[in-house]
């Protein structure tokens, strides 16, 4: 139906631009460490991911492994009040929530949430746990969800770690189908958020 | 955040590729390196529903289905793939609907197979390709070569023991025909302003999974398909262009695929 | 779907033709002859274009038959079933498949095949029985009289001309000479699809004065939504989310003059049953609604809700808005309306997480741990547990 449109579209109106823009993709290696986010958040990875070099925000990065609908792992950093975790894409319509002042840790988790559910279009989401946990040596808050999107048949699960440091928030989050995925990529993600340093 | 929505799946990249581009070209193929089918039986391959549409692509672009050439094309596509499968010495057999109790499970695999062969079609057989998926040559001025890797996992299992198939496959065609309106305004638009519109849609493409790993073993995508579905020498031809490359029964293992993509850049 | 599609796909259009939208539409003029409905539970497509859209829309239907975004609850199905069929009777609504799907936005459709969808979002708008019998009429009356199938035809001519007309005198101007009777032959199925809905709802024995309300309700909605984002009303541009089904004030006049001449059965909203059936579900539609971040939209419509009863999950949406909202005072307001909940029925354990949270937030650390405290007594199991009872201090 979508692919009806689009072609109605682009053959309406010859001078649409593509609404897919390739995204690119750089090579992280395995067993380096690197810095993420144009910050000075730091991780090393155990194996090898690829880096989008299409940012979704200017304090944010996408990393997957073998495709972002299998395997995604965002991160965000040094993000200030007022701020989004992604680029608005929808203002107009769908603005995403920016980041409040005087955040408790449990506000990360709801304020992630929101982001998701207004930038998948999704309300089918469910934080299913918070706990606390350190992250970046801080006091942090661990939390994981479930989601599913129009348009895509598999359920995704996440979980995510994050914390704020001088009033900027910091985030890692994994996600990944149910089925088949979720679990097999789990561990090198969590490495990941394990290896994280400021 | 950039998940896929898959009711644009099908015809996502490709019927992008193909509206935008002023050259049109994305077609791929990709065998695992190392698959090869056992020599020592017939290989039991069960395929899902096709998914085929063919219609009409009318000259303000408006692509509209056509109930009675879809009903005709499945059934010649069917034919031409029990040939087709029977030349191969493979035996192969049609799934519908899935429904009863195994409904679930068969449901979740193709979602599997859905998401999994589009990601390997972005970021494997067309431009987007994912920099862990590119394979540097092994000497200077050696040939790089494609990583192709995508699995849909362990959960594959259970459709073995559902279906009692060693491979499960699934195909995907799209077809809308020119109107003639649509036609002329195609050489007019390349006349009079040098651009490009398409005359026609024929997408199609086509996976194998070994349900012993979960691997998927070979896929095939092509944005500009010959052959036409209502037509039994058409269909034919199709199905001949859906099983590009497709593994033969004495076909030793599978090589490293040639990354000309890489190569270029 | 298909229909909402083909209006979707020229609303895109509109983006680039903004001016077309923005021109004063010709006051439309209310049809009073009676719509017919050609469907009958034995219907089948007629001709190859009718058959080609049923199955795409088939497509669409097994896909939505597994979709995880589709509201399996028996109970809610049943109730929105019994709705629709005591809107268009009995031998109509049999062959309808009903899909309710989970999302915050205001729509509902129906397909050419006889699929119907009707989003959670709606349910929160509908303020009652009849309103909802006023959608389901007029979606089924766009089913009915086949509008999709006709807007396909509009669309698959109109676009031809676009085609030949660009080439002549460019992208845009053609757009600007094309689209607006695409969108005229739009606006007009949706004036039928009052007609007949409205039809329907009085046949029923509702009141059909509920039919203007929904859309002056959508159309408060907007202005709630542009107050607290501090821009202009959109309700008389492009509608904003509610662009498939504009709520203009043409539409509310016309819906009045309708409802006066056929006031169907005055009074008889559904309320109280309305309320009754949504109970169970509204209080995870109202949470859809406030992570939207639409702060006026939410509480426009919390406090509507509210004023047909207050009940501890809409004191407890509300307290959520404003604690995640959080501008000046809010958070006090917060911490009152978690309190009203509690005072009006202490059966919800997060009213004590809520209030917990806003007075550690307001610097009230004794009373808001107690609260936590309070919290983790009454949902021992809750997922969160290990995380409060750190704030709560141990």
């Amino acid at each position: 139906m979508k692919g009806f449109v689009r072609i109605a579209l682009a053959a309406a109106l010859v001078a649409l631009p593509a609404t897919q823009a390739a995204a690119g993709w750089k090579l992280i290696a395995a067993k380096e460490s690197v810095q993420v986010a144009k910050s000075k958040m730091a991780v090393t990875p155990n194996e090898a991911w690829n880096r989008g070099t299409h940012r979704a925000s200017k304090k944010g990065e996408t990393w997957t492994l073998d495709g972002p609908s299998i395997s995604e792992v965002y991160f965000a950093a040094a993000l200030l009040p007022g701020e989004t975790f992604y680029k608005d894409t929808d203002k107009k319509n769908h603005p995403l929530p920016m980041m409040g002042k005087n955040l408790q840790l449990t506000d990360i988790p709801e304020f992630y949430e929101s982001s998701q559910r207004i930038a998948y279009s999704t309300s089918v989401y469910e934080v299913t746990g918070i706990e606390p946990m350190k992250f970046l040596g801080q006091d942090g808050v661990k939390f994981s969800y479930t989601f599913a999107l129009q348009g895509n048949p598999l359920q995704y699960k996440g979980l995510a770690r994050a914390t704020l440091i001088k009033g900027q928030l910091y985030l890692i989050s994994y996600d990944a189908p149910a089925l088949s995925f979720f679990d097999r990529d789990r561990a090198k993600a969590e490495a990941i958020m394990d290896s994280a340093r400021l | 955040m950039p998940k896929l929505k898959l009711r644009a799946l099908a015809v996502a990249s490709m019927s992008v590729c193909l509206a935008f581009a002023a050259s049109p070209v994305a077609a791929g193929v990709a065998t695992k390196e190392g698959f090869a089918f056992p020599r020592e039986k017939e290989a039991k391959i069960i395929m899902f529903r096709p998914d085929v549409q063919v219609g009409t692509l009318r000259t303000g672009g408006v692509d509209e289905a056509n109930a009675d050439w879809t009903t005709l094309a499945r059934g010649n596509m069917q034919t031409a793939f029990e040939t087709a499968a029977e030349a191969r010495e493979a035996k192969i057999s049609f799934m519908g609907e899935p429904d009863g109790e195994n409904a679930k499970q068969l449901n979740d695999f193709r979602a599997l197979f859905q998401v999994v062969s589009t990601e390997a079609m972005n970021h494997g057989l067309f431009n987007d390709r994912l920099a862990t998926k590119k394979i540097p040559p092994a000497v200077q001025g050696g040939a790089a070569k494609m990583k192709f890797d995508w699995t849909l996992g362990q959960d594959a299992r259970k459709l073995k023991e559902i279906t009692g198939a060693d491979y499960a496959m699934f195909v995907y065609t799209h077809d809308a025909y020119g109107s003639t309106g649509r036609k002329v305004a195609q050489l007019m638009m390349a006349g009079l302003f040098g651009a490009y519109i398409a005359p026609g849609v024929h997408l199609g493409y086509a996976g194998m999974v070994d349900l012993e790993t979960g691997d998927l073993v070979w896929l095939n995508a092509d944005i500009a398909m010959g052959g036409d579905l209502r037509e039994k020498d058409g269909a034919e031809k199709r199905v001949k262009e859906l099983l590009r490359a497709f593994p033969k029964r004495d076909s030793p293992p599978a090589p490293a695929i040639e990354d000309k993509a890489s190569k270029k850049g | 779907m298909r229909f909402r599609q083909l209006v979707m796909m020229i609303a895109a259009v509109s983006v680039a033709t903004e001016p077309v939208l923005a021109a004063p539409a010709v006051a439309p003029l209310p049809k009073p002859a009676a719509v017919e409905i050609v469907a009958d539970e034995s219907y089948v497509p007629q001709d190859q274009d009718e058959r080609g859209l049923w199955m795409e829309m088939e497509k669409v239907e097994r896909e939505l038959k597994i979709s995880p975004l589709v509201m399996r609850d028996p109970a809610l199905n049943a109730y929105i079933k019994s709705v629709l069929c005591k809107t268009i009777g009995q031998a109509r609504c049999a062959p309808v498949r009903l899909y309710i799907i989970r999302t915050s936005e205001f729509n509902a459709t129906m397909a050419p095949n006889g699929m119907l969808e009707v989003y959670s979002g709606l349910l929160l708008r509908t303020r009652n029985e009849a309103q909802l019998a006023a959608v389901l009429g007029h979606e089924y009356t766009h089913y009915a009289q086949r509008h999709s199938l006709k807007l396909f035809r509009d669309v698959r001519s109109k676009s031809a001309s676009l085609m030949w007309l660009q080439m002549v005198v460019g992208g845009l101007l053609a757009s600007l000479m094309i689209l607006p009777s695409i969108f005229k032959h739009s606006r007009d199925m949706e004036q039928d699809a009052d007609v007949g809905g409205l039809a329907f709802m009085s046949k029923a024995g509702y009141d059909t004065r509920e039919a203007a309300r929904i859309w002056e309700q959508l159309r408060e909605e907007m202005d709630a939504t542009a107050a607290s984002r501090k821009v202009k009303s959109r309700k008389d541009k492009d509608h904003g989310m509610f662009e498939d089904h504009p709520p203009s004030s043409e539409r509310v006049k016309y819906l009045t003059e309708m409802a006066a001449k056929d006031p169907g059965t005055p009074g008889a909203t559904g309320q109280e049953a309305y309320a009754a059936n949504m109970a169970p579900d509204w209080g995870d539609f109202a949470d859809d609604q406030i992570k939207q971040n639409d702060f006026g939209a939410s509480d426009y419509l919390i406090t509507s809700l509210g004023k047909q009863g207050w009940t501890d999950w809409l004191y407890f949406a509300r307290g959520e808005l404003y604690r995640r909202h959080a501008a000046e005072g809010d958070l006090e307001k917060a911490a009152g309306f978690y309190g009203e909940g509690i005072a009006a029925s202490p059966g919800l354990p997060d009213l004590w997480r809520g209030r917990g949270l806003v007075l550690l937030k307001l610097g009230r650390a004794d009373e808001g741990k107690a609260d936590l405290r309070e919290y983790l007594k009454r949902a021992p199991d809750a997922s969160d547990k290990a995380m409060i009872a750190m704030m709560a201090g141990g």
